[in-house]
């Protein structure tokens, strides 16, 4: 059994006029277990941990099918600031870099 | 230990094991979409994140042929984002996100303190070389 799991669902379809729409999430999903059993003791433990993301609709209709993505906004604002953070600490040790070099 | 007791630890195990698989297998699609609101023509469903996690354990043993001490327990802990809602009109399927503005503020914030920081640094880093080689400059 791998360790992390991943898996695509899909949920109940909504039906609005002809068109259909299906509900789609990532599950992601983490578990640990063990257990020991000896002659006078036995004891076991488990940790998992699960994450769900929704990922898309579907959407079907008399035009055919799509995919509209559901993205995390606040996610890749988040990502954007913490790739200027590196790109900030990179420029700061490269001007540094250069400096030092010219000097000697 | 007689024979007929090591099948009930054995069973103790299996459901542990089986709560478990219970508790990741839990996971569906109904946990991130809401419930479908109509509103005039439109159909709104919220949209959210969802993670948990959870722990089990237990134990148990024997202390005398007719004396067993047996202890056990769990926690859990959830988290719950929402992202944006789904409206659905006769025409068209859109999906408006939402962002957490606070969040994106104070990590703006991080990283100003932390530019701050980097910028401060390199200027002392290099300024001070200078000032040092001027002075090595001077004595020799």
């Amino acid at each position: 059994m791998p360790l992390i799991q991943r898996r695509i669902v899909q949920g109940e379809p909504i039906r609005v006029g002809q068109r259909e729409i299906i509900p789609e999430a990532q599950v992601t999903s983490w578990l640990q277990r063990r257990a020991t059993i000896g002659t006078h003791s036995s004891s076991g433990w488990g940790l998992g941990m699960v994450s769900i993301r929704p990922q898309a609709l579907v959407e079907r209709g008399p035009m055919g099918t799509r995919r509209i993505p559901i993205r995390d906004e606040t996610m890749r604002m988040l990502a954007g600031l913490a790739a200027g953070a590196v790109f900030v600490w990179f420029l700061a040790e490269v001007a540094v870099r250069l400096a030092t070099n010219r000097g000697e | 230990m007689t024979p007929e007791e090591k099948p009930v630890r054995k069973d103790h195990i299996d459901e542990l094991f089986t709560r478990l698989d219970e508790l990741q297998k839990s996971a569906n699609v109904n946990a991130v979409f809401g419930q479908p609101v109509q509103v005039g023509e439109k159909t709104i469903v919220p949209i959210a994140s969802v993670a948990y996690g959870f722990g089990l354990g237990f134990g148990e043993q024997e202390k005398e042929a007719s004396e067993v001490n047996v202890g056990g327990g769990g926690g859990a802990g959830a988290i719950a984002k929402p992202l944006g809602l789904v409206e659905i009109t006769p025409e068209s399927t859109r999906v408006e996100t939402v962002v957490d503005e606070q969040r994106v503020i104070r990590a703006g914030m991080l990283l100003g303190a932390w530019s701050i920081f980097w910028i401060a640094n390199a200027l002392i880093r290099i300024l001070g070389r200078s000032h040092r080689d001027a002075c090595c400059a001077k004595c020799e």
